[in-house]
């Protein structure tokens, strides 16, 4: 599969699952995306939302807090706030979370879909009407992707932004590394 | 371990209760599921190889390959010099709180990654090998579209960091095991 590009300048927001994939510092897809962000001047956004669940997990994960502190101590990682007051970000995030739920096999209940997903679609939103940048959302399921997608397509927000999987994407810039 | 599996009701609940038990050990011992694994990846092996590439003792190496020919998973091919060895993929349904719940080698994969896997070592210490079984289960689900990892961590009731930690190793082990499990959709 061809390796998608994360446009020069443009944002990357990222879900947690995918800085998980990355591992630590010392792993190759870390170092990779650090080096790609990096060099193309993308600058990467963790929602809020994101980062608080990673800080009340059990202390056994502290490791993972601690990959996610490392990013942020390099530079090239910082959390950003949704703004929650606006009424199009909260709509887009509302429709995100009844998308995913429809999406959903028939056993998941509305409860067991977490709107901490649907918060990365909200935050991208923002970023695409605020800020005249290419946005693009890294998650790691396909589900999420797809939902993701769906509603920012269906508000017209499709030409700014654009969902990538973040799995791929990190196995792509490895296998592009030892290529080259 | 805890067990909070029930047999199904339609299995002669001799044969899988006796496959349960053969199992046991497969299943509760990482060093084992390592070379069982490295075995249904590379044979028919010689068992000097497995114990070369595993870097295991000699001893070791020989009291599991015992181990698996007592369960009957495992065969020797005696016309070869050295002997090889290769082994059966295992199949074993169990009837869960999760809902059917089947282990097949890419559960075992998953049981030997501990030994170097760093998520998986730190889910099982907390949550046990049935645990894992049930993470795996809803791995495949979230893979096949049916749902988030965070909704999926809510169905194991776990944190959604202990559960999409998890479901993001256990993509790795699934990944690399549809070329060795049979039983794995594509």
């Amino acid at each position: 599969m061809p390796g998608v590009e994360l446009p020069r300048g443009s944002i990357a927001i990222v879900d947690t699952s995918v800085i998980y994939a990355m591992g630590g510092p010392s792993n190759d897809k870390y170092q990779a995306f650090e080096e790609y962000v990096t060099r193309r001047d993308v600058a990467v956004r963790i929602p809020d939302h994101v980062a608080e669940e990673l800080g009340e997990s059990p202390e056994a994960y502290r490791y993972q807090r601690d990959r996610l502190r490392s990013a942020q101590d390099a530079g090239w990682l910082e959390r950003a706030e949704v703004d929650f007051t606006d009424p199009d970000v909260s709509d887009v995030i509302d429709r995100t979370r009844e998308r995913i739920y429809s999406l959903s096999a028939d056993d998941v209940t509305e409860d067991e879909v977490e709107t901490t997903d649907a918060v990365l679609a909200g935050l991208a939103y923002q970023y695409a009407t605020e800020q005249s940048r290419q946005v693009a959302v890294l998650v790691s399921d396909k589900l999420a992707e797809e939902a993701i997608d769906d509603v920012l397509a269906a508000i017209g927000a499709e030409k700014d932004t654009n969902v990538v999987e973040g799995r791929d994407f990190l196995i792509n810039l490895v296998d592009e590394d030892n290529t080259l | 371990m805890s067990t909070d599996f029930r047999l199904t009701d339609s299995a002669d609940p001799e044969e899988t209760l006796g496959n349960l038990l053969t199992y046991a050990e497969l299943l509760n011992t990482p060093q084992l599921a390592r070379l069982y694994i490295h075995v249904l990846q590379n044979g028919p092996i010689a068992i000097e190889a497995v114990k070369e590439d595993l870097d295991v003792p000699h001893s070791t190496a020989y009291k599991y390959v015992g181990e698996l020919e007592e369960m009957g998973i495992l065969a020797r091919h005696e016309d070869q010099t050295p002997t090889r060895i290769s082994v059966e993929p295992i199949h074993l349904t169990l009837d869960t709180d999760h809902g059917e719940v089947v282990a097949t080698p890419v559960l075992v994969d998953a049981i030997g990654r501990q030994l170097n896997n760093e998520d998986i070592r730190v889910f099982v210490e907390r949550q046990g090998i049935p645990k894992l079984a049930a993470a795996l289960h809803y791995t495949l689900r979230v893979m096949n579209g049916e749902m988030t990892q965070r909704t999926a961590a809510n169905k194991l009731d776990v944190h959604p960091v202990e559960g999409t930690t998890v479901i993001t190793a256990l993509e790795d082990v699934v990944e690399e095991a549809t070329a060795y499990d049979p039983y794995l959709e594509p």
